[in-house]
């Protein structure tokens, strides 16, 4: 592995950890019997679950944001941590992935995700996400952006209650916003978005399905 | 004899001015037009789009009144109108200037850059979730440059199905910015219609975090631009140098 291969592991796992240990604060449970990991390849929170809610019955799915099929989840789990995951693709595909993680959910079950907003950091950061979402569709701002949902956090929160969630904590909301020549220089241009909602880069979210555990 | 027919003229002409004739439109057509003269005077009319002599597409165009009276009253130069499911029936394509369809697929059949106009008086109703962004996209491409487009989107309500509904259940005044936004457009103008009381409140529960004026949207109409690509503007400017040669 080359240095700069080493240094981007690392650095994924650091924020797999930063991410993991945000879940666990918002309450994300550690006593779940059967947990469910959905993540991107090449992620490393499996290591990071482990780590911080401690051992239990784990299934792990990997999800692949820039390939067209969503793996087959298994059902009747306690716990499902996500990250990188739900906001890759059209907002209908979001709507449909998060509805397969809903019935993989057991009744009383938590989602635990860490969600890239649409104001999240491309390559070069926030700023051009934001201001030029035409060349983020058109892949000029990187892959990432090009496949990722454009939802900010208040409508992946309606989201989370129109898919039958109710949200129990989040993180992250209007914590990242855009330096201040940046929101000057650009003022009419962001007069379009809300300001708080292009504040928000990672959404961190638990929520929980109703009904009682069995 | 002529003195007879004068006088009948007379006396017809005196009889229809205290008795006009009865017209043959039915008062539901009446009421049917007065919907479609609605429809553009509160949604459309307030961001004043061009209308004479333009190519217009209406998605979403009910029972394609309006598209017509565009075309019989606006001196549009024609007008498209797509309702999905709708059965037109036989209509007066007003010598070819009016087109009516009810299949959204029409859309992908037709050139890019014909229209100057877009009008969708509920964009979440007229176009299924499923697809959004692709035909978001299409009627980016089927503006000319410097087209317009005037669009109602719903916002969020809660209670509703996720995919259905205002906003299909999620959809926020930012998330369409981005949305539309990302499609190419830009937005030169907005309006904004509030929740009432009763809706509002189960919205603050569900979006405590966001701001005042996120939560209390539940529609906009956007008035938006179809811009000149850099490359359009190049192609112009070198047939400009190459007359003036």
């Amino acid at each position: 592995m080359t240095r700069a291969a080493r240094a981007k592991t690392d650095n994924r796992a650091k924020i797999d950890l930063a991410c993991l240990r945000g879940l666990a604060a918002l309450g994300a449970p550690r006593d779940a019997r059967s947990r469910l990991i959905v993540q991107a390849p090449g992620a490393f929170l499996t290591e990071a679950v482990e780590e911080v809610l401690g051992s239990s019955e784990t299934r792990t799915a990997s999800f692949d944001r820039h390939g067209v099929r969503d793996p087959d989840l298994t059902s009747g789990h306690d716990l499902i941590v996500t990250s990188g995951v739900l906001g890759a693709g059209t907002i209908a595909d979001t709507a449909r992935r998060l509805g397969a993680f809903v019935e993989a959910l057991a009744p009383g079950g938590c989602l635990a995700a860490a969600i890239e907003t649409y104001a999240a950091a491309g390559a070069n950061g926030a700023e051009e996400v934001v201001l030029f979402p035409d060349l983020g569709a058109l892949g000029l701002l990187g892959p990432d952006v090009e496949v990722r949902t454009p939802l900010p956090p208040a409508a992946w929160l309606a989201l989370l209650s129109s898919a039958g969630l109710k949200v129990k904590a989040t993180a992250g909301y209007a914590e990242e916003p855009l330096a201040d020549e940046v929101l000057d220089r650009h003022a009419p241009r962001l007069a379009a978005f809300d300001g708080r909602e292009i504040a928000t880069g990672r959404l961190l979210v638990v929520a929980e399905k109703p009904g009682a555990p069995t | 004899m002529k003195l007879n027919r004068k006088a009948e003229r007379l006396v017809t002409l005196a009889r229809e001015t205290v008795f006009p004739p009865r017209y043959e439109l039915h008062p539901e057509e009446d009421a049917a037009q007065e919907r479609a003269v609605a429809v553009w005077r509160d949604l459309f009319q307030p961001f004043g789009p061009l209308v004479e002599d333009a190519d217009i597409l209406e998605v979403g165009c009910a029972d394609g009144r309006l598209a017509s009276r565009l075309v019989t009253h606006g001196a549009a130069r024609s007008a498209t109108g797509v309702e999905p499911g709708f059965d037109f029936g036989p209509y007066d394509t007003l010598e070819g200037r009016l087109t009516l369809s009810s299949d959204l697929a029409v859309l992908d059949t037709l050139d890019d850059g014909v229209f100057d106009l877009v009008l969708a008086r509920d964009v979440d109703t007229a176009l299924p979730l499923d697809g959004l962004e692709r035909r978001l996209g299409r009627i980016y491409e089927l503006l000319r440059p410097g087209g317009e487009a005037v669009l109602r989107v719903g916002c969020f309500a809660p209670g509703g199905r996720l995919g259905e509904g205002p906003g299909y259940g999620l959809m926020t005044p930012t998330a369409w910015a981005a949305v539309v936004m990302r499609a190419g457009f830009e937005i030169i103008d907005s309006a904004q219609v509030w929740r009432d009381d009763r809706n509002q409140s189960a919205v603050d529960i569900i979006l405590p975090d966001a701001s005042p004026t996120e939560r209390a949207c539940a529609e906009m109409r956007l008035h938006l631009v179809r811009p000149w690509e850099s490359w359009e503007l190049a192609a112009l400017t070198a047939r400009r140098s190459k007359r003036r040669r």
